[in-house]
């Protein structure tokens, strides 16, 4: 049993005719750094979003540690999967940066002074201090990008789902990211980067999935 | 004469806030690709807005020095007069989106400018065989993915026929089939004599360009060649633009 | 019938909405809904997963019946409590209006989402409306199902950095939603104002006028269609305004004692509400529902 078990799993947006996803069975563990790849509206994020349980899929099952997302709620899956929206203003509701980043720290119970402690850490490691009583929307795309990335990495699950981490990013913080994406791999978590970077995720992912008319195909030449 | 001409710009977002742009001086002449290159937050998306015009008609703040596309001041005239002069395409894929289908979007930039109906079918059919659209031709574009969406913004400002363009990297979601795509589509609309501005992180991106513009945290520390400046690793590496 | 003009469909929708609110008893109004559906079905629209959602109106729609009840004179008392009238045919009648009424509204409303929005644009316009309104209207209607998209992200965004939501206390919840309040109204600004950039640096406004790929064009059918129901929602309100003074099958008043059509469909019509709503009273409905 993988982490995340998708099992048959086939998906089509209400109300549309095309099949996105096609009886899909794939195993995620929470070790390593998968990439996912694919050609535009090849389903990536649609995949993602399953993962998580944001999309429950028509027909199938996703199962994380061999419970069926379905009877979990989002807070528990949340606890165990961090997820990085595509579009970073969606996931950004907090009056300042600071805020932002604090919010799910504050949710899991920690001590302020923890709280205050991971915070300052985090926002010196992406180079966001001089923002932290910023409010988000009013920083460049890159920023908040980055912002909604710290956000989530800083609750320390056991899987990242990361949904094109890279657009946006010049070079330099594209390798602040990939090298803390590094730690967090070494230290035994998984991580799931869904981008067409070729050169980010040649770099740092160890296995290769690509999307492709609605099925799986696994291995680097795919 | 030159298509833009930016010279001394300086800009805050509030006048109480931090300088954005500091005296940037440049000029790019007609059937040039400028590319600006520079860590996110430096600026570039910012001097993208005020050769569109939305900076200072829209967003306000204090804007010193001159900005001048094909001859006329930015600060003096309104944003849609400007469109006729550049197209701009954003760099939030989601908010520049807003009629039912994906045919609707390419249209609407040329019904704006009084065309007649056969031409303004004329636009949207090469625009849609151009970007390979014909697939999502009926789509809802809010219902697209990102890189899909850009590729519909790219067409509604492409429809406009504007003889300066700036794309806020437009490329950076989308996948290797439609970045090559848009290259092409640059390429040979440079031969038209369209003055293209790009803003990228990727340096394969930039393979198309003319000249490069450095930024960094606003100031321009350099204006050459692009093969002069991709050539110059040690300097790349230097402003953190390697990766 | 999809390929209608916009105008077209106002219009029947117009007449659909008038004659629903002019009309004050059940049995028009239930003859108005089914007419309704049948239009619906030649439009081929999935009415029935529309109804469904409805179920969740029917606690309201009890209260009003009680609320009517008490408080609008007349008719029979079907249920007293204590020398207050609970139930009441009058009340009963008006709720059951009220229930048609809704029903009728809603589902000729959702006509308009078998024409683009763009299309209502350019009836709008061809109606001689200046085009600027006319995409102000549009681009509201829009935005909004986008927003509440947006919205949904973002509650999932926050469920997943830990709040559940579902389970928080209420006061937690109200504490909650005033916390993100200010944050989302800037973002909503925000939005708009992205918008009206965007359109602007699309070359809107640049002209006084502007022109539009396609134009519409009335076909025969329109006009068939559109005299069919102006004519037949005229007729009816000439009617109607008569039967004001010399009451009969759309008497606005003591339904159930004066129409002579009734008895036959509230026996046939509404049994499952006859035996839910009257099996409790035996005194009230001995001396019956229906007085000849
Ligand atoms: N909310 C939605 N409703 C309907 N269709 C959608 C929606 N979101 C995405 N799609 C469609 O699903 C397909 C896959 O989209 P997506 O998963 O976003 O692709 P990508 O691989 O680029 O991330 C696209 O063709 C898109 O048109
Ligand atoms: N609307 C705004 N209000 C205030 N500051 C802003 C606004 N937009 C961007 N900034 C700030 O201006 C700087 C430059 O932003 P931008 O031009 O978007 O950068 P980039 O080079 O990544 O495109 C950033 O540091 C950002 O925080
Ligand atoms: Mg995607
Ligand atoms: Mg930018």
């Amino acid at each position: 049993m993988a982490f995340i078990d998708l099992i048959n799993v086939s998906y089509k947006y209400p109300g549309q005719q095309r099949t996105i996803l096609h009886d899909i069975n794939l195993s995620i563990w929470n070790r390593g750094c998968t990439a996912v790849t694919g050609s535009n509206g090849s389903g990536k994020t649609t995949l993602s979003k399953l993962l998580l349980g944001i999309l429950t899929p028509v027909t199938g099952l996703v199962k994380l540690n061999g419970q069926p997302l379905t009877s979990m709620t989002l807070p528990q899956i949340g606890r165990r999967i961090g997820y990085v929206f595509q579009n970073p203003d969606r996931q950004i509701f907090c009056a300042t940066v600071e805020e932002e980043i604090s919010f799910g720290l504050q949710n899991q119970g920690l001590s302020p002074d923890q709280v205050l402690q991971k915070v300052k850490a985090i926002l010196d490691y992406f180079e966001l201090t001089r923002y932290a009583h910023t409010f988000p929307l009013a920083l460049s795309a890159g920023e908040k990008r980055r912002l909604a990335i710290a956000a989530v990495l800083a609750l320390e699950p056991d899987l990242l789902v990361l949904d094109e981490p890279t657009a946006g990013l010049d070079p330099y913080r594209k390798r602040l990211l990939g090298d803390y994406l590094e730690k967090i791999i070494a230290s035994h978590k998984g991580v799931v980067i869904i981008s067409h970077d070729h050169q980010f995720i040649a770099r740092y992912a160890t296995r290769f999935i690509r999307l492709k008319n609605g099925q799986v195909v696994e291995g680097q030449g795919a | 004469m030159d298509a833009v001409v930016v010279d001394n710009l300086c800009y805050k977002y509030q006048p109480s806030g931090r300088q954005i742009l500091k005296n940037i001086s440049f000029k790019a002449g007609q059937g040039e690709i400028v590319a600006v290159l520079g860590l996110s937050g430096c600026g570039k998306s910012t001097l993208g807005l005020c050769l569109g015009g939305i900076i200072p008609h829209y967003l306000g703040g204090e804007l010193t020095g001159r900005v001048q596309v094909h001859g006329i001041e930015v600060k003096d005239h309104n944003v849609a007069r400007l469109a006729l002069e550049v197209g701009l395409v954003f760099q939030d894929p989601e908010t520049q989106l807003f009629l039912p289908t994906v045919e609707d979007e390419i249209a609407f930039a040329p019904e704006n400018l009084c065309l007649p109906p056969e031409e303004i079918g004329k636009r949207v059919y090469d625009m849609i065989n151009m970007l390979g659209l014909s697939d999502i031709r009926q789509a809802n574009p809010n219902q697209l993915s990102g890189g899909q969406k850009h590729l519909v913004a790219l067409g509604a400002v492409l429809a406009l026929e504007p003889g300066i363009l700036v794309l806020d990297e437009v490329m950076a979601q989308m996948d290797s089939t439609s970045k090559k795509k848009i290259k092409d589509i640059l390429v040979n609309l440079r031969l038209y004599g369209k003055t293209i501005l790009i803003i990228e992180h990727e340096l394969e991106s930039l393979s198309i360009a003319d000249r490069i513009l450095v930024l960094e945290d606003g100031a321009l520390i350099r204006d050459g060649q692009a093969s002069e400046i991709v050539a110059d690793e040690e300097f790349l590496a230097r402003q953190k633009l390697m990766f | 019938m999809n390929k209608l003009d916009p105008r077209t469909k106002i219009v029947i929708i117009l007449c659909l909405s008038t004659l629903a609110v002019v009309l004050n008893s059940p049995i028009p109004l239930l003859v108005l809904f089914v007419l309704t559906l049948v239009i619906l079905s030649t439009f081929r629209i999935n009415f029935i997963g529309i109804m469904f959602k409805f179920k969740k109106l029917l606690p309201l729609l009890l209260v009003m019946l009680i609320v009517q009840s008490v408080f609008a004179a007349g008719g029979e008392t079907l249920l007293a409590y204590k020398g207050i009238n609970i139930l009441t045919s009058n009340g009963f009648n008006a709720a059951l209006c009220i229930l048609f009424r809704m029903l009728i509204l809603f589902s000729s409303a959702m006509l308009i989402m078998t024409s683009s929005s763009k299309d209502y644009v350019l009836a709008l316009v061809q109606l001689k409306i200046p085009y600027e309104i006319a995409f102000m209207v549009m681009v509201a209607f829009r935005f909004l199902p986008v927003f509440l998209e947006e919205i949904k992200d973002t509650l999932i965004a926050v469920q997943l950095r830990g709040v559940d939501l579902k389970r928080i206390a209420w006061g937690n919840k109200v504490k909650f939603y005033t916390h993100f309040f200010t944050p989302l109204l800037w973002s909503v600004m925000l939005k708009a104002r992205q918008l009206a950039i965007t359109m602007e640096a699309r070359a809107f406004r640049v002209y006084r006028r502007r022109t539009y790929l396609r134009v519409l064009r009335y076909s025969v059918l329109d006009y068939y269609v559109m005299a069919f129901f102006l004519l037949t929602t005229i007729m009816v309100l000439f009617y109607v305004s008569l039967d004001k003074f010399s009451p009969g099958i759309f008497s606005m008043t003591d339904h159930f004692q004066l129409s002579p059509g009734k008895p036959l469909l509230t026996t046939v019509a509404l049994p499952v509400l006859h035996c839910q709503k009257y099996k409790k009273c035996p005194d009230s409905c001995s001396s019956g529902l229906i007085k000849e």
